[in-house]
């Protein structure tokens, strides 16, 4: 079991000003990092910093797809960090006793992907995937503001000590940090237009998938070798 | 009885038949020339105002036929032979609006549609193209190429088959977590690089994949890119 702490919540930009080269116009996609630490690997070499990268768009398509509400953007992130499930198919996933416990708790749920499942049992499916995640394999849990505090203080210790070596004056640092560290996130209320015409979108196009054709694309020719006992 | 008149009696008769076969070859359908060809102008079938179709219409430099639902005579969509390198080359165009027209080509060696969008497809002697603008597969016979940027990541469906993107991450991190932008419909082939932004070697390695993310971990503390183009399969 690993405790990881989420630190700081943050969106992606551009580095540096002007016009970026895109496709299209409107191929701009935001996105967001999730800072994490995790104590226990913290070596003198290795801070134990790990930053989670997450397109907004997953946020509506857990709504629309798993029956998020969209107002409940702190548990979508919350069962998202936790949605380390891997597929029984994957023969390294059970060289890892977390995953295989992960595995053995969820095997009699439903695939939450299957169209057949109501919304909100496709919902309750991925909360007790997270919640078999965060049993056996790891967790995720909030700083405590204290220690959020005292992060930035520490980095604006340092930003000072580099501002006076340089001899530049900088702004106040006196920052604040906010009650959750997923403020930047939670901050702007999903878009429920977007959510409603996303599942619809899924829902026409699944409605011209041919079932027979889903099923002969799951079945792969077998390519693993040397697990036998 | 006997007639005094040099005619035989049923003369009118005769005079009769002689005026007939005389009209006869006289009139119009059998004297003058078939009505196989018009060199005066235009043939315009239908009303004016109404529904027309125009056989070489004044102002056409190729022989065409043009079609206008309104009658009104402006922008018509049009059948064209063009003149090719000793053969005939056929089009169809659209009517034109904002500047734009599509067409249709169809030559021997050769089958394209443009559209007057930017969108076009070309079937052509040696080589295919498919595309929109600058942005296109190429077909060769042997090989094939794709010009142009592939479409960021962060906003592609459960059923996307490529997931291009990158990263860029400063600070003191070892490790990332890239969420797809969907639980993905089937398992995922993480293709990952990363680049180092001290320029300095170090191991890393993808710690865990799955339909939902993968993780990535590297060994020092430092500013990286990681490049990534996943496959579902």
């Amino acid at each position: 079991m690993e405790h990881g702490l989420i630190y700081h919540s943050e969106a992606s930009y551009s580095f540096q000003h002007g016009p970026e080269t895109r496709a299209d116009a409107d191929d701009v996609h935001p996105m967001w990092g999730i800072h994490l630490h995790y104590p226990d690997r913290r070596t003198d070499t290795d801070p134990g910093d790990h930053i989670a990268i997450l397109p907004h768009a997953r946020l509506e398509s857990m709504a629309a797809r798993f029956g998020f509400d969209p107002d409940e953007a702190d548990v979508i992130v919350d069962t998202l960090l936790h949605l380390r499930v891997p597929s029984p198919d994957d023969p390294l996933a059970w060289q890892d006793p977390g995953a295989v416990a992960v595995m053995q708790t969820i095997a009699d749920l439903p695939d939450p992907g299957d169209p057949r499942l109501p919304y909100e049992t496709r919902r309750e499916v991925l909360l007790a995937h997270a919640a078999a995640v965060r049993e056996h394999a790891y967790t995720l849990t909030p700083a405590s503001l204290q220690d959020r505090q005292g992060a930035v203080a520490a980095r604006v210790f340092d930003l000072a000590a580099q501002a006076e070596a340089l001899g530049v004056q900088i702004p106040n640092l006196d920052i604040a940090v906010p009650d959750t560290p997923l403020a930047a996130i939670l901050a702007v209320r999903l878009d429920p237009s977007r959510v409603a015409a996303r599942r619809a979108r899924d829902e026409w196009l699944l409605q011209r998938t041919d079932s027979a054709q889903r099923a002969a694309a799951a079945k792969t020719g077998p390519r693993v070798f040397g697990f036998a006992p | 009885m006997i007639s005094s008149s040099p005619f035989p009696d049923d003369y009118m008769v005769r005079l009769r038949a002689v005026e007939l076969e005389l009209k006869q070859i006289r009139t119009s359908l059998n004297s003058r020339p078939a009505f196989n060809r018009v060199e005066s102008g235009p043939l315009v079938v239908g009303r004016t105002g109404s529904r027309q179709i125009t056989l070489n219409p004044d102002g056409a430099t190729n022989p065409e036929i043009w079609l206008d639902p309104d009658g009104s005579g402006t922008n018509p969509t049009r059948v064209v032979a063009e003149a090719g390198s000793g053969e005939a080359i056929l089009k169809l165009y659209s009517g034109t609006s904002g500047g734009d027209q599509s067409t249709l080509t169809l030559a021997s060696d050769e089958v394209s549609m443009e559209s007057g969008g930017g969108s076009f497809a070309f079937w052509g002697a040696d080589e295919a193209r498919f595309g929109f603008g600058g942005n296109y597969f190429r077909f060769g016979q042997n090989i094939c190429r794709h010009f142009g940027q592939w479409d960021d990541f962060a906003s592609l469906p459960s059923n996307a088959g490529l997931l291009w993107g990158s990263v860029t991450l400063g600070g003191s991190f070892t490790g990332a977590t890239v969420f797809y932008p969907a639980s993905m419909d089937s398992n995922m082939g993480p293709i990952v690089g990363l680049r180092s932004g001290t320029g300095a070697s170090m191991a890393w390695c993808i710690t865990a994949s799955n339909t939902s993310n993968f993780e990535i971990r590297w060994q020092t503390a430092t500013s990286v890119a990681i490049y990534l183009c996943s496959f579902r399969h």
